[in-house]
């Protein structure tokens, strides 16, 4: 197995309380259900990590206050948290979050996702990488990275739920 | 006998129909005395030694095939003798060996083979068969023979070996078959564990270990029934038998572990963990430093976790083996156990991080394989984490360290028993090691959980943590318990932390079952004094607002239906909760008494397995009859709202109607015959004066009008109360005699009733009633007569177009008649088709069509009422007779009909398939496509999401249809995710979860010419209004992201 980047990073449980309930609201038909930061969130945070068996969510690497959601303007605005600054998978962490939110999320949004400011030493690199649509195209090209990307994204589905 | 034999002579194969017939009737012939074996050998003389191999070889097959089927009694120790010798001396006739070895099989089965002839086919197959030349069934015949030889004639076997053991070992040598090899494994280890294998050690392992690692997979349709594990399991069996193989195994098995093959790995550690204990701490110690390193590696590392607890188990079989050494040997235990404790607390210096865990489980592991273990590691870790836990100011870390004090309370229940788990050979005053640190873990844990505004999960592990010693054998006095439920207690009423609330009630109602007279003592009159019972508390309650009090009431209701379940328990709740009830009814609290009747109900669901609950019917029913006939009398009809009482609420009823059904259908036969003529008594002559009911005469005085609740005169408020009846009657066993001289006009009396009420309560229940009297009648000349006359008559015309009968009366005459007929097919009784016959004809009636095509849901759904719980009769196969039935005259019907009638065809369909058992709608899918492809494209939106739940089963379980019809379904569910008019949330739902189920089942090759199509409609469904909606839209499509064909590698 070759050297692991961050062999043994921290983990945190995420809370049980953070799980959606279904509200009469949502069950009745006739009531619009806005699209918001917890629902944009739930895509994301059950994403593994490329490295190890365990989700951004339970790295700290995705956070719900870290999700801005304008339903209405057609806005979101993701940071995410490397595990540490030089974190080499930065980049292909945010092509994840980037990959899932093109396939799940209505063609009127704009996303931006960005590294949160001051978790990593190549932050501007990172964030032009992943907001530059050709650049995203061309690296889901490479049939390796994308295999990688979707091995990464089976796991999302789960939407923090414990048992997977 | 001459002809036959000719005749089968000349057939061409012998699995013909022709050849089989001549074989039995050769077999009865002999069964009939008319002839004998003898006969048949001597007639077959010619062919036995005739000069072609082939007709040999049929002569002898036809012997063969004879013994297979021949009765006991024709084979004497004479004929045995004779025959074994003839096969065993032929055995050398190479081409013939498959017919001789069906023989001899044949031969081993009859008592008269005795154990001489045993030695002598061992001997005879040993020399003269090349066993692995031969194909599989030949073969099989050959492992046949052993396992009867060694199951039944093992002693002379082991007298006489010349050498068994090496010629088995050649008799399996290269052997490749499951079926074979399943066999073989098993015998190996009956040898190794019969024979003297000292000297053959190297060929037997040999000839088993080249099976390892199993790398067989069952073809598709796994012919054999049998699996990769089954295989694993015999021969793992086979190399944990001797400690003799450990010198060889050892090496190999190591060698394994480093495979890189999921598998492979796998089943070494398997393997090692059987064999450890067998070949003992002396085989292990030379390579403990190599399996420490890669079972720990297996641990930290694992992908998942079914790898991680097999490298777990394989850690504490060797942990386990090195204890069970003699004394001086446990230098070797110590010191295995220190290196593994040094490396995984050296990890748990920072319990917050990703390795504390595996390494807590690694210790857990090590204390639980055996008392020495327990104590080492326990001794040489715990202090040290206590400290640490001090220490520590950080929350995350906090709970690091005590999920890892936890894991020797887990260890320790494992290894020496729990209360709910006692083990059968400790002492009963046999203490935990744990118990020296009984007090600091106390004060660990409660103030981990007593500690405010913490770390929820911090919280929560101190939760589980003192829930899991109190299950410890021996470990606290009833006093400390006590203590401990206190906090509990207060958990549950007070904490506003939902998830820290609901694991204190989980854990209470846990420590229920086995601490009940603790829980009586300290947590159930806490609990009950919570809910108001007088003016006061009620007006106290009143500053803070009602909706806290009813918050706080709702919540200790709830808790207290999963507390009090056992019977020292119930005993104390129920007389409060009555009372209470009494305070509630007489404040006319609507809600309160709900929630009090409500949460007896619950409990009394929850205890059916109980022998306790009979006693209440003296106790809980009269209590509630009384409460709610009393209100019904007093005044009169036409002013009946000036009297208010909870008991005319209508859902307050129903409660007490479900109490009434759970406790009658507790009772015996004898119990309930008495209950059921007291209920009579009440409720058709209108007797209050029982002792049953206990009335007052004060109340009595206030009694205003009779009581008549089966009346369609009575008010509504006595009409409700048929519900309690029919609950009382319905859910009586079928032996319990009704107090009714003549049925059938009791019958005739209540479908009466029911068909002219203005009371829908009334008239339901009614209905219901009579069919659950009709479903358990078991006069069948009066059921035939009554079903006959009443229902296809009088109560037929009523609702059939042709009478001239009321227009009122279709509809309610209609579905009384459904209820009845319902009760007839439960019981598969012939009458109730003829039934079902006049049901589908109103389907193109323009006033009931629609209303008897939904009507199918009861005709075929579950009902509460006519169920097993309430003795119904019930036949295995009612619904597959009734779908048989139905299914050509619905399909029949839909061919004829206009499309509006169609419709209510189809509406029928959807009520039986999903009613009816997989299997049933799967034998008979090609007739029902075409129809269910319709009904997707009718509006109909309870039609539409019930048809695509049809289609979900069908594409996980017959999807060769689904590929023939993809290309016309496809198109409809995409039109079915749309969120048009017609496409309700719950058919958008259905369609996308369908849709995503496809590439689960369907071939690649078919489906994914549509994958560009479904993505591209997909995303309309992303932006769906509906949250729900939008969930299956996203999980459907990355579903169809994800789906790009079998991997190359």
């Amino acid at each position: 197995m070759p050297e692991l980047i961050n062999a043994n990073p921290t983990i945190y449980t995420p809370s049980k309380k953070s799980h959606r309930v279904i509200t009469p609201e949502e069950e009745d038909e006739n009531i619009e259900d806005k699209i918001d930061s917890r629902e944009v969130f739930d895509l994301i945070r059950s994403i593994s990590d490329p490295e190890h068996p365990l989700t951004l969510e339970e790295l700290n690497v995705t956070q719900l206050e870290h999700v801005t959601v304008d339903d209405n303007n057609d806005r979101i605005v993701i940071e995410f948290t490397p595990t540490i600054p030089h974190c080499s998978m930065a980049t292909l962490i945010g092509l994840c979050i980037r990959v899932r939110l093109l396939r799940s999320l209505p063609e009127r949004f704009k996303v931006d996702i960005n590294v949160r400011k001051g978790t990593h030493q190549s932050e501007q690199a990172v964030n032009k990488q992943l907001n530059d649509k050709e650049r995203v195209a061309a690296a889901l090209e490479n049939t390796h990275l994308l295999e990688v990307v979707n091995q990464c994204l089976t796991t999302a589905n789960a939407r923090g739920n414990i048992d997977k | 006998m001459e002809r036959l034999v000719r005749n089968y002579m000349v057939t061409s194969n012998d699995a013909t129909e022709e050849a089989k017939s001549i074989v039995s009737e050769i077999v009865s012939s002999i069964k009939s005395g008319q002839a004998t074996l003898i006969t048949l050998v001597q007639v077959l003389g010619e062919f036995l030694t005739n000069e072609d191999v082939t007709i040999r070889a049929k002569g002898t097959g036809l012997l063969s095939a004879v013994l297979a089927d021949c009765p006991q009694e024709q084979v004497n120790n004479a004929a045995i003798n004779v025959l074994v010798d003839f096969y065993c001396e032929r055995l050398s006739d190479t081409a013939s060996v498959p017919e001789l070895l069906q023989g001899i099989e044949s031969l081993t089965r009859f008592n008269a083979f005795h154990d001489e002839n045993s030695v002598k086919v061992a001997k005879s197959i040993f020399t003269s068969v090349n066993v692995q030349s031969f194909q599989q069934t030949t073969r099989h015949y050959v492992f046949q023979i052993f396992d009867r030889l060694l199951k039944h004639h093992l002693s002379a076997l082991k007298q006489a070996e010349q050498d068994f053991v090496i010629g088995f070992i050649q008799v399996m040598d290269g052997e490749k078959d499951p079926r074979n090899l399943l066999l073989a494994f098993s015998l190996v280890k009956l040898i190794i564990h019969e024979f003297d294998i000292s000297k053959r050690i190297e060929l037997l392992f040999e000839v088993t270990f080249c099976y390892f690692p199993i790398t067989f997979k069952p073809p598709p349709d796994d012919p054999y029934g049998i699996t990769a594990d089954d295989l694993k399991i015999a021969l793992r069996e086979c190399l944990s038998a001797t400690p003799y193989f450990a010198e060889l195994a050892m090496p190999l098995l190591i060698e394994k572990l480093t495979s890189s093959s999921g598998n492979a790995k796998k089943d070494s550690m398997e393997t090692l963990a059987s064999c450890a204990p067998v070949y003992g701490a002396k085989s292990i110690v030379p390579h403990l430093e190599e399996l420490w390193e890669y079972l720990r590696e297996e641990v930290v590392n694992a992908t998942d976790d079914s790898f991680e607890i097999i490298a777990l188990e394989a850690i504490k079989s060797v942990v386990a083996t090195l204890s069970s050494g003699i004394i001086n040997k446990m230098d070797h235990l110590q010191q295995f156990l220190k290196t593994i404790i040094t490396e995984c607390m050296e990890n748990l210096k920072e319990p917050e991080l990703k390795l504390a865990k595996p390494c807590g489980r690694i210790l857990m592991y090590c204390a639980m394989a055996s008392d020495p273990s327990f104590n080492i590691v326990m001794l040489a870790t715990l202090r040290v984490l206590i400290q640490q836990y001090k220490e520590s100011e950080l929350a995350t870390r906090k709970k690091g360290i005590l999920e890892v004090l936890r894991v020797f309370i887990t260890a320790s229940k494992n290894l020496y028993g729990s209360i709910e788990n006692p083990l059968q050979d400790l002492d009963a005053d046999f203490v935990t090691p744990l118990s020296s640190f009984k007090d600091v873990y106390i004060e660990i844990f409660s103030s981990a959980l007593l500690s405010q505004n913490e770390y929820n999960e911090l919280r929560l592990c101190g939760l589980l943590g003192l829930h899991d010693m109190i299950f410890l054998h021996q470990f606290f006095n009833d006093d400390e318990v006590g203590i401990i439920l206190q906090y509990f207690n207060r958990a549950v009423l007070e904490e506003t932390d939902q998830e820290i609330s609901n694991e204190a009630l989980k854990s209470l109602a846990n420590i229920a079952k086995y601490k009940s007279n603790i829980v009586l003592e300290v947590t159930l009159p806490v609990f009950l004094d919570i809910l108001p019972y007088d003016k006061d508390e009620m007006k106290i309650d009143n500053i803070h607002g009602m909706n806290l009090k009813k918050a706080n009431y709702v919540k200790t209701l709830d808790a207290l239906s999963e507390l009090a379940i056992e019977p020292i328990l119930f005993e104390a709740y129920v007389p409060q909760i009555l009372n209470k009830l009494d305070f509630a009814s007489a404040e006319i609290d609507l809600e309160y008494s709900e929630s009090l009747l409500q949460s007896l109900h619950n409990l009394l669901l929850k205890k059916t397995h109980h022998s306790d609950i009979s006693r209440y019917v003296d106790i809980i029913i009269p209590h509630l009859l009384t409460k709610s006939i009393g209100p019904s009398l007093y005044g009169n009809s036409d002013i009946e709202n000036t009297i208010q009482s909870v008991f005319f609420d209508k859902k307050v009823i129903k409660i007490v109607a479900g109490i009434i059904s759970v406790i009658t259908k507790n009772l015996n036969v004898s119990e309930q015959s008495i209950f059921i003529s007291q209920m009579f008594e009440i409720f058709v002559k209108g007797n209050l004066n029982l002792n049953y009911l206990g009335f007052s005469d004060q109340e009595k005085a206030l009694f205003s009008t009779t009581f008549y609740p089966l009346s369609v005169e009575s008010s509504s408020q006595q009409q409700n109360l048929t519900l309690l009846f029919t609950a009382a009657v319905g859910s009586c066993r079928k032996e319990v005699p009704y107090p009714s001289p003549n049925i059938s006009e009791f019958l005739s009396n209540l479908v009466e009733i029911s068909l002219n009420t203005k009371n829908e309560l009334q008239h339901h229940s009614l209905a219901q009633l009579a069919a659950s009297i009709l479903n358990k009648w078991n006069q069948e000349n009066e059921l035939n007569q009554f079903v006959e006359t009443k229902i296809l008559g009088e109560l037929r015309n009523h609702f059939a177009l042709s009478s001239t009968g009321n227009e009122v009366m279709r509809q309610p005459s209609l579905d009384i008649f459904i209820w009845l007929t319902k009760a007839l097919i439960l019981r598969t009784h012939l009458l109730g088709y003829r039934c079902v016959d006049q049901i589908t004809s109103q389907f193109n009636d323009p006033m009931l069509g629609k209303r008897a095509s939904e009507r199918f849901e009861v005709l075929i759904g579950e009902s509460d009422l006519l169920n097993k719980q309430s003795f119904a009769v019930v036949k295995t196969l009612h619904k597959q007779r009734f779908f048989n039935y139905c299914m050509p005259i619905l399909a029949e019907g839909f061919k004829l009909s206009s499309d509006e009638v169609k419709h209510n065809y189809l509406i029928a369909l959807s009520h039986l398939l999903r009613n009816i058992p997989k299997q049933v709608l799967l034998s008979e899918l090609p007739s029902l496509i075409t129809l269910l492809i319709h009904s997707l494209s009718l509006p109909d939106a309870e039609l539409k999401s019930s048809t695509i739940d049809t289609f979900y089963i069908i594409s996980a379980n017959a999807p060769h249809i689904i590929s023939e019809h993809i290309s016309s379904l496809i198109p409809l569910l995409l039109s079915s995710t749309k969120g048009d008019k017609g496409n309700t949330m719950r058919v958008r739902i259905s369609a996308l979860q369908c849709l995503g189920i496809l590439p689960n089942h369907i071939p690649f090759d078919v489906l994914f010419p549509f994958k560009s199509k479904i993505l591209r409609e997909l995303s309309a469904a992303l932006d769906d209004k509906k949250r729900l909606v939008r969930k299956q839209a996203v999980d459907c499509r990355n579903k169809w992201f994800l789906f790009i064909g079998p991997r190359t590698d």
